[in-house]
């Protein structure tokens, strides 16, 4: 049985995918209770069974999927103990921070914890993996996000802006102000180009993770003029109830014999779809026994079947484009 | 009375000044040319 927490735009995309891939029992929370009671319908079938609980009656599930907005460390926490492998969509910096911490206690429970399964971080880690084998060493990653998946989503792109972004820089963490270092990146069509600017944004962290032989790790989100004079306010309207067509990509950089080589590959796709593609795929490895790892992972380790995951991704329909000719 | 005057202004000008070169900053062109093509993924599973 698989529990999803959350009934919001990605919970709701989590439980589309999972039922196409043929699960047919889940629990379903969401803080607002309503919520869960009107999306739970409109799956149900006579071969789908779908549960509305409350918190404490999750613990029955095998796999639990955080699909709700941050922090998920103490949830994650909670269904650990319990006994649930635990997949997070968090892309909060200290919340898959402090989700990291419970790498001990997930392997004392010989448990699963994924964190980070959702577009960035998450799809990025599995397209840093593919990329990787396309080199003979790999120095540098460099993701850049453009849009926002459901609210919850819009509110952290907002904060993102507003606090002090981390990257990887020759073997430091380097700390500079959100908003600056502007970089025009070019994503799959039909989203085009867009400034990109430094935000405070988990991709790094869970990168270097994925890949410590990494020497400098960005990540970028596009932001425009009024998000980057607003963003240290509150969000002065209420955030849309689902973002417009997004956009991830990651540009890699290493050697390929003697020589220096750059691969750069993206989706353009709603993000909350990307997201939730993402994370059922990697519940529906964890429900069939596809991975073997316990403790506290992120995509993209090597610990993880990323090329298996990657293939899942792509038979969902999302087509990863490859960007050449430059 | 005067130097509270002057201190404001140099901050407002100073003030004014980042605000242009923040959002009046060129933008750094990573890439060009070229374009997009569908990924190949190994097809072994």
């Amino acid at each position: 049985m698989i529990a999803i927490v959350g009934a919001g735009v990605t919970g709701a995309r989590v439980l589309e995918q999972l039922i196409r891939l043929g699960h047919t029992d889940f629990l379903l929370h969401d803080r607002e209770e309503f919520r869960a009671e009107l999306l739970a319908p409109k799956h149900r079938s006579s071969t789908t069974n779908i549960s509305v609980v409350r918190k404490r009656n999750l613990v029955q599930a095998h796999v639990v999927v955080l699909t709700c907005g941050a922090p998920h460390n103490e949830l994650a926490l909670s269904f650990v103990q319990t006994g649930a492998h635990v997949v997070s969509m968090s892309d909060d910096v200290d919340d898959t921070t402090a989700l990291l911490d419970l790498n001990d206690l997930a392997t004392q429970h010989n448990r699963l914890l994924v964190v980070g399964a959702a577009a960035s971080p998450g799809l990025t880690g599995l397209l840093l993996a593919h990329l990787s084998t396309q080199f003979d060493s790999i120095d540098e990653a460099h993701v850049a996000v453009h849009g926002t998946g459901g609210p919850d989503c819009a509110r952290q792109h907002h904060s993102a802006l507003a606090g002090s972004s981390v990257g990887w820089h020759d073997g430091s963490w380097l700390r500079r102000p959100s908003g600056s270092g502007r970089e025009l990146c070019w994503f799959p069509e039909p989203v085009g180009a867009y400034d990109c600017y430094r935000a405070e944004v988990a991709d790094p962290a869970l990168l270097h993770r994925a890949m410590p032989q990494l020497q400098r790790i960005s990540a970028r989100i596009s932001a425009t003029r009024r998000d980057r004079f607003t963003a240290r306010l509150p969000m002065l309207a209420p955030p849309n109830a689902e973002g417009g067509m997004g956009a991830v990509r990651i540009e890699v950089r290493g050697m390929r014999g003697v020589s220096r080589a750059m691969e750069i590959v993206g989706v353009a796709e709603r993000l909350a779809h990307i997201a939730a593609i993402v994370a059922a795929t990697t519940t529906h490895a964890i429900v069939n026994d596809n991975i073997s790892a316990v403790g506290a992972h992120v995509l993209g380790g090597s610990e993880m079947p990323n090329a298996q995951l990657l293939r899942g991704v792509a038979d969902a329909g999302l087509h990863i484009h490859q960007f050449v000719g430059a | 009375m005067n130097f509270i005057r002057r201190v404001l202004m140099v901050l407002g000008i100073a003030g004014a000044a980042g605000a242009i070169l923040r959002l009046k900053g060129r933008s750094v062109h990573t890439t060009r040319q070229g374009g997009w093509k569908p990924l190949q993924l190994p097809s072994d599973k």
